[in-house]
């Protein structure tokens, strides 16, 4: 018995973040609970106090260094090299955006005036976007240098969170209920969009993807809505990733209460989906368990950002102690980290993971 | 001829409901022949419709893309009535400054609470997005507002809502405005923390709170 246990804790200690995480989208058990922030991009740099902006023009070595360092007191389990940085895509379609001190960067005006004028835009230029060949090479940067033992992963919006970025999300709303081809249409656009976009990363060694879907956020749209518009665009984006690299990781982060939707999100075919503070753990193990792994939860702001370390510590024992304590939870965030949450929560959250005995 | 009266305003309130923009159009240009009161039109067509509307919203019954529809239709008819209105003094309207927060230009909830609280009977001063924390409070002055509405969908941003009762502080002018945030991120918890006087989870409970904030009473939850 304790022969075994030893041989327990001598094979934990062998097992690296990125086997953890490969082990928890499978939902097999792991030593230790899984952690990652959630992509956190911006926090990385602000919180060096280092605008987007400027991390896009400094030599992709330099960023990959801070990105690295800043993961060396952290210990995510998943660092995201082009996280804050979504909207480039947009750019690259012609876009135009507004870079700020903090924070992320916003795009000025909706592309195109009417939803049938999607035909006006095109996206053969996607890879020759500075900004995003840039990235292109921090992923390389990283995959090299820290990939071995840790999982480097790309985000990008869903097809519905693009589509809102080009059309304009009050147009794209109504098209829903007025003109569902146009809309339908519309999507297939920012889907392929969505597509070439995570495919430049995964051809440059990203081993995980995310589709970060806010607006198929349970606070905007329907069930009825999520069904006939969101699942199929982003069953139809992890199908083309999976067939270009068949072992790669796959989640989808979807804001606000969606709990009215757990049922459906197994039929994606993603691996992990990513839950707001807004959706009970429990009802989420419920629901998705043996089916999918999930993961999330600390509120972004009143607990990662505001409280103490030791309060972000209960938050997440009790967020484990809600998902079952058992394999399928990743612990993560609710939402994207704000710039100015503190190292020592985001510390006290990975120490959480890594100190939580889960009875097997 | 009353019972005629009663029925368009009915029809005109359903049309909001059931997101027929043509009904609506048509309806009100019938409220116009017919001579018809256009405030009343207004007040117990148009705008009954769309408080329906909100409270199916409430009820996840409709969400963001059928209370947008709703709010097409009650244009439309609006834009009709509106030159028809007479000149009536109803007394001063409270009014509210609103906007969303300097490097978020996410304005759709901005624009359901500005929808909500104008049918609801307030003067809005829509400032739009990516406005400066210093700009709320100006524009509130130069307008004499009663409240500042504040809202930001991005947990990079929300902060300037604190800036913004910063600046109220220090100009010493706290106390002539209620401040009352709302967005994707904010909470009860965040509103007490910064020192705002209220906060509301979405459009329909923004009125009930602007409503208590300028202290108007809220009796006028019967309509079913």
């Amino acid at each position: 018995m304790i022969g075994s246990e030893i041989k327990g804790l001598k094979e934990e200690s062998k097992v690296n973040s990125k086997e953890i995480i490969k082990k928890a989208l499978k939902r097999e058990k792991t030593p230790r609970v899984p952690v990652t922030i959630l992509s956190g991009g911006t926090w990385c740099f602000n919180s060096n106090g280092i605008s987007l902006k400027k991390a896009l023009e400094m030599k992709p070595d330099a960023a990959a260094d801070i990105i690295i360092k800043t993961n060396q007191k952290v210990n995510s389990d998943i660092v995201w090299p082009a996280s804050g940085y979504n909207n480039l895509a947009v750019q690259a379609i012609g876009g135009k955006l507004n870079f700020r001190e903090r924070g992320v960067p916003d795009i000025e005006e909706p592309l195109i005036e009417k939803l049938s004028d999607i035909d006006k835009l095109d996206f053969s230029k996607l890879n020759e976007d500075a900004g995003i060949k840039n990235l292109l090479e921090i992923t390389k940067i990283l995959e090299d240098k820290i990939g071995n033992e840790t999982m480097i992963a790309v985000s990008q919006w869903g097809p519905l969170t693009l589509a809102g970025q080009i059309i304009g999300i009050e147009k794209l709303m109504m098209g829903m209920v007025k003109d569902k081809q146009a809309v339908k249409e519309m999507i297939e656009f920012s889907s392929e969009l969505c597509c070439k976009y995570l495919e430049l990363f995964v051809d440059a060694g990203a081993e995980m993807i995310s589709l970060s879907d806010m607006s198929a956020s349970g606070d905007m749209i329907s069930k009825k809505f999520f069904e006939q518009f969101a699942i199929p665009c982003l069953t139809k984006v992890t199908n083309r990733i999976k067939k270009k690299k068949p072992d790669i990781g796959t989640m989808t982060h979807i804001c606000g209460n969606v709990t009215k939707f757990l049922d459906l999100y197994p039929t994606i075919g993603v691996d992990l989906i990513s839950l707001d503070a807004k959706v009970d753990l429990s009802t989420a193990r419920q629901i998705l368990d043996g089916k999918m792994a999930f993961g999330g939860n600390m509120n972004p702001v009143d607990i990662m950002k505001d409280s103490t370390p030791e309060d972000v510590k209960k938050a997440c024992i009790d967020c484990i102690e809600k998902s079952g304590a058992a394999e399928g939870y990743v612990m993560m965030p609710g939402c994207d980290l704000p710039p100015d949450a503190p190292l020592e929560n985001v510390k006290a959250m990975v120490d959480v993971a890594h100190s939580y005995k889960l009875v097997c | 001829m009353t019972c005629n009266k009663e029925e368009i305003f009915k029809k005109l309130s359903d049309s909001v409901v059931n997101m027929e923009e043509e009904e609506a159009l048509d309806l009100a240009k019938k409220v116009v022949e017919e001579k018809i009161d256009a405030y009343e039109a207004i007040e117990k067509g148009l705008s009954d419709g769309m408080n329906r509307a909100g409270k199916l919203f409430e009820e996840e019954e409709y969400f963001v893309p059928e209370l947008l529809m709703c709010s097409d239709a009650m244009y439309s008819g609006l834009n009709i009535l509106k030159p028809h209105l007479k000149n009536v003094e109803n007394g001063r309207k409270s009014k509210i400054v609103i906007g969303v927060v300097e490097g978020d230009t996410h304005d759709i909830g901005k624009n359901l609470v500005k929808l909500m609280l104008e049918t609801s009977g307030f003067e809005i001063i829509d400032l739009g997005r990516d406005v400066p924390a210093q700009k709320f409070v100006d524009e509130a002055k130069n307008n004499d507002a009663d409240i500042i509405a504040i809202s930001s969908l991005m947990t990079t941003t929300m902060d300037i809502m604190e800036e913004v009762i910063k600046i109220l502080e220090k100009e010493k002018v706290r106390d002539s405005f209620k401040v009352m945030v709302g967005g994707g991120p904010i909470s009860k918890n965040f509103a007490d923390k910064i020192g705002a006087d209220g906060y509301s989870v979405n459009a329909s409970e923004a009125v009930r709170l602007a409503k208590h904030l300028v202290g108007v009473e809220i009796a006028d939850e019967v309509i079913a």
